[in-house]
Order: C-alpha cells, then sequence, then structure tokens
C-alpha cells in the first residue's frame, strides 16, 4: 500500500517536472512608435520571424519613413499590396462605425502636434481648414490600388499593432510554439495556453494611474485586447487636458464621458479600430453598436471611474456593471 | 490498490500544485531587482533594498534612475515626453519605458499579471 503510494506521487512528479521544461523566449523591440514586448513558449526560433514581421510592417506603414508606402501615398503616389489592402480594411471599419473610427484625422492629429514632441491647441479656424480634408471619401480604392484626393492625409496608427497582432498570430500558428504572449505598446495578444495551464490574467490599465490595473480581465487561449484611452497620450493646457484620441467630426479630442475602451476580440485589427470608434461614440452609442455587432466584448471605464462590460467578459478584481444584451 | 485510495492522492496533489501556483506570486517578500536595458542590451541590474541614484548614458540620452525605500523610479531624463518620470516608482509589474532613449527597466518580482492592457 505505502509503496503504492510512492509510486503515484514519483510519477505525479515527474509530470509537474515535464511542465516546468518549457522555456520562453522574450525581446524587447522598438516599433511602430512603441516599445513590443513579444514571449514565446515552445519554439524559441519562431520569436526572430515575429521580429522581422514587425519590423517589416514599420516600415510598410510608417508615416514619417519616406520609404513607406503610406509616405508615398500621402505625398501624392498611388500604392498597392498590402498597404491598400489594409487601408481598404481600415475603410471598412470606418463605415462600419459610422465614422467613428477614421484613418483620414491625419491632418488633425499633425495639427495638434501629437506627432512630434510638444503639442499645443490649434485656431479654430485651423481645425475647419484640416477637417475639410478628413474623411474616407477622400480615399480611392481601385482594384489593388489606393491614392487620396483633396489634400488628405492617411494614418494607420489605429489599425496599425492590430493588424501586426494579426500577422504574429499567423506566424505563431504556422509554428511549434504552445504559448505567447505579445504585448504591442499596449495591444496584448494572448496565443494558445500557458506553460502551467492556467488561463492568461490580463489587466486593464487604470487611467488616473496607468501603471497600474484597474481590473483583471481572464482570457483562456487567443485573444486580442487593445485598450484606446484619454490618458495614453495627452497635453494639458490652460488648466485643460487635452488627449490624442480626435473626434473625426469635431476636430477636437473627444469628450464622450468615457475614460477607456477594452475591446477583446479574436482579430486583432478589428479590435484595435473598434476601440477607437467606441471611444469617440460614448458609452450609450457604443452598447448599442455592441448589441448589433456581437463578434467581440468590451470594457468600458467612464470618466467617473464606473466600469462597464459586456457580459462574454470574464472580469475581476473591480466593481463593475453588465450591459444587457 | 483501492481505487478510493488513488482518488485521493491525485486529488490530495492537485490541490496541493493549485495551492502552490496561486500562492506563489503572493508569496514574494521583495527585496527583488530591477534590470536595465539600453537598447535592447542589459547595462544594469539593480538591487532594490539599496538605495542609490544610477546614470544611465546611452546613445539617444541619459537618464537618472533612483533606488529609494525599495522602489525605482526615473527621476530625471534627456528625452523631451518625461513618460518615463511620470511612471510611478515601481518594484514589480509594468516595466517603465522611456522610448525616446530606448531604455526599459524591467522587475524580476513575479507579476500577478501577465500583461497590462493600456
Amino acid at each position: 500500500m505505502k509503496r503504492s503510494v510512492c509510486l503515484i506521487f514519483v510519477i505525479l512528479l515527474l509530470f509537474l517536472t515535464g511542465c516546468s521544461t518549457q522555456t520562453v523566449a522574450a525581446r524587447d523591440i522598438f516599433a511602430m512608435d512603441t516599445l513590443i514586448s513579444l514571449q514565446v513558449w515552445g519554439d524559441e526560433e519562431s520569436i526572430d520571424t515575429l521580429r522581422v514581421e514587425i519590423e517589416r510592417l514599420d516600415r510598410l506603414l510608417s508615416v514619417t519613413d519616406e520609404n513607406s508606402d503610406i509616405f508615398r501615398l500621402n505625398h501624392g503616389e498611388a500604392v498597392g499590396g498590402e498597404a491598400a489592402a489594409l487601408l481598404s480594411l481600415a475603410v471598412q471599419y470606418s463605415e462600419e462605425t459610422y465614422g467613428a473610427f477614421d484613418p483620414t484625422v491625419y491632418p488633425l492629429v499633425q495639427l495638434w502636434g501629437f506627432t512630434q514632441e510638444t503639442q499645443w491647441v490649434p485656431d479654430p479656424d485651423e481645425i475647419e481648414s484640416a477637417l475639410s480634408q478628413v474623411g474616407t471619401a477622400n480615399i480611392l480604392l481601385a482594384d489593388d490600388s489606393v491614392t487620396l484626393q483633396n489634400g488628405a492625409a492617411v494614418d494607420l496608427g489605429g489599425i496599425a499593432k492590430g493588424y501586426a497582432a494579426d500577422r504574429c498570430r499567423a506566424i505563431l500558428d504556422a509554428s511549434d510554439a504552445t504559448a505567447a504572449l505579445l504585448s504591442l505598446g499596449g495591444n496584448v495578444l494572448t496565443y494558445g495556453t500557458k506553460p502551467d495551464g492556467a488561463p492568461w490574467r490580463i489587466g486593464i490599465a487604470n487611467p488616473d494611474s496607468p501603471d497600474h490595473a484597474i481590473a483583471t480581465v481572464t482570457v483562456s487561449g487567443t485573444a486580442a485586447l487593445v485598450t484606446s484611452g484619454s490618458y495614453q497620450r495627452n497635453f494639458m493646457k490652460d488648466g485643460k487636458t487635452y488627449h490624442h484620441i480626435l473626434n473625426p467630426e469635431t476636430g477636437y479630442p473627444s469628450e464622450s464621458g468615457l475614460a477607456s475602451v477594452t475591446v477583446i476580440a479574436d482579430n486583432g485589427a478589428m479590435a484595435d479600430a473598434y476601440s477607437t470608434a467606441l471611444f469617440v461614440m460614448g458609452l450609450e452609442q457604443a452598447v448599442e453598436f455592441w448589441q448589433n455587432h456581437p463578434t467581440f466584448e468590451a470594457v468600458f471605464i467612464t470618466d467617473d471611474g464606473q466600469i462597464i462590460a459586456t457580459p462574454g467578459v470574464d472580469l475581476s478584481d473591480c466593481e463593475f456593471t453588465v450591459v444587457a444584451k | 490498490m483501492k481505487t478510493r485510495t488513488w482518488i485521493v492522492c491525485v486529488a490530495l496533489f492537485c490541490i496541493l500544485c493549485a495551492a502552490a501556483a496561486a500562492l506563489l506570486p503572493y508569496c514574494y517578500s521583495g527585496g527583488g531587482t530591477a534590470q536595465v536595458y539600453s537598447d535592447g542590451i542589459l547595462v544594469m541590474t539593480l538591487d532594490l533594498s539599496e538605495d542609490g541614484d544610477y546614470l544611465i548614458s546611452g546613445e539617444n540620452g541619459t537618464n537618472l534612475l533612483r533606488v529609494s525605500n525599495g522602489k525605482l523610479a526615473v527621476v530625471d531624463a534627456s528625452c523631451g515626453n518625461g513618460d518615463c518620470i511620470r511612471h510611478a516608482p515601481a518594484s514589480s509589474g509594468t516595466p517603465i519605458v522611456c522610448l525616446p532613449n530606448r531604455l526599459v527597466i524591467r522587475f524580476t518580482a513575479p507579476a500577478v499579471l501577465d500583461a497590462i492592457a493600456g
């Protein structure tokens, strides 16, 4: 009897030892104007493939790199291939969100100085003038190429990191990786099952203290989690805070009553675009949008600190309200 | 051996493992370290139990780090945006990042969360 019990424990301990031998490959990359942290279990070599792919997308989609397709597009050239395809997807998300997400806000972003180290509040006349260049009608999509008109300029910053997460996921699918955790400047991709078998525990940044989590989302398997928040890039002028998420309709930072929106979805590009759009919409319209597009889950944090979640979110470590389906 | 003994043994083992896994991050007693990376290269490992100031000079600029009361903070930086300075003093959790200077400070203390979206 005693010998049998000992044998069971030895066998179970051997199993446990086997579980802990899986090593993690980790790497930080500075790309897409942010820090990208990669962790991969089960296939150390795939981390190099991920790095190469992210750096390729950075070169392709940068608004400042003179050799990028987006830079050339913004300077009067026609571009095709992957940049055109992604722009087409961005237009689709823009139409789905009634223009709340709009890749053509770049003239406004430049006007406010969010592309530079110093920001300022533009004159209303300048905003009015820049607004005349905003709108996806200024993107001319034709077969496999795209051009811009009316002095428009595009910035895929609101979708590029989510798209990069999707590309990384495809690379991981083709590898021997069993699990991965990617953070693309706060856009998180969980992939596979953690080596210890536990679900992923992803915090949602506290808008008042972004270094800390205000809530925890538990995720099993693969998912993209993207947060858009007013705390991410902002500046203060005459006692008022101005953030970087501009309302394409007004040209001013969105004042929708939301401090952040986190979208959880299978598709990273969609989660990226929707998080911005829902932030601009405000809670009421965003919930209505979710009710009509039940392809994602979301967590909303209001300016006064309330947390509201869709029913499919496994949320903990906070008090929250669940919206009706 | 009786089936019941098997079940009890396996159940006990699973409970012990689950409890250990759940409690591990909370059992950390402090006194951890911070690893300082400049442009992806580990340039310094700081013992957070020893107070002191450390100047990190990289190709892109300088950052002054201060360890005090078991926590690390960036107190001065040559970068323009100052995001790293605004990061609260920390001993665990999300890394402190200075993008313009390509500086990343990671904490070795076990984290309760896998990542923070935001």
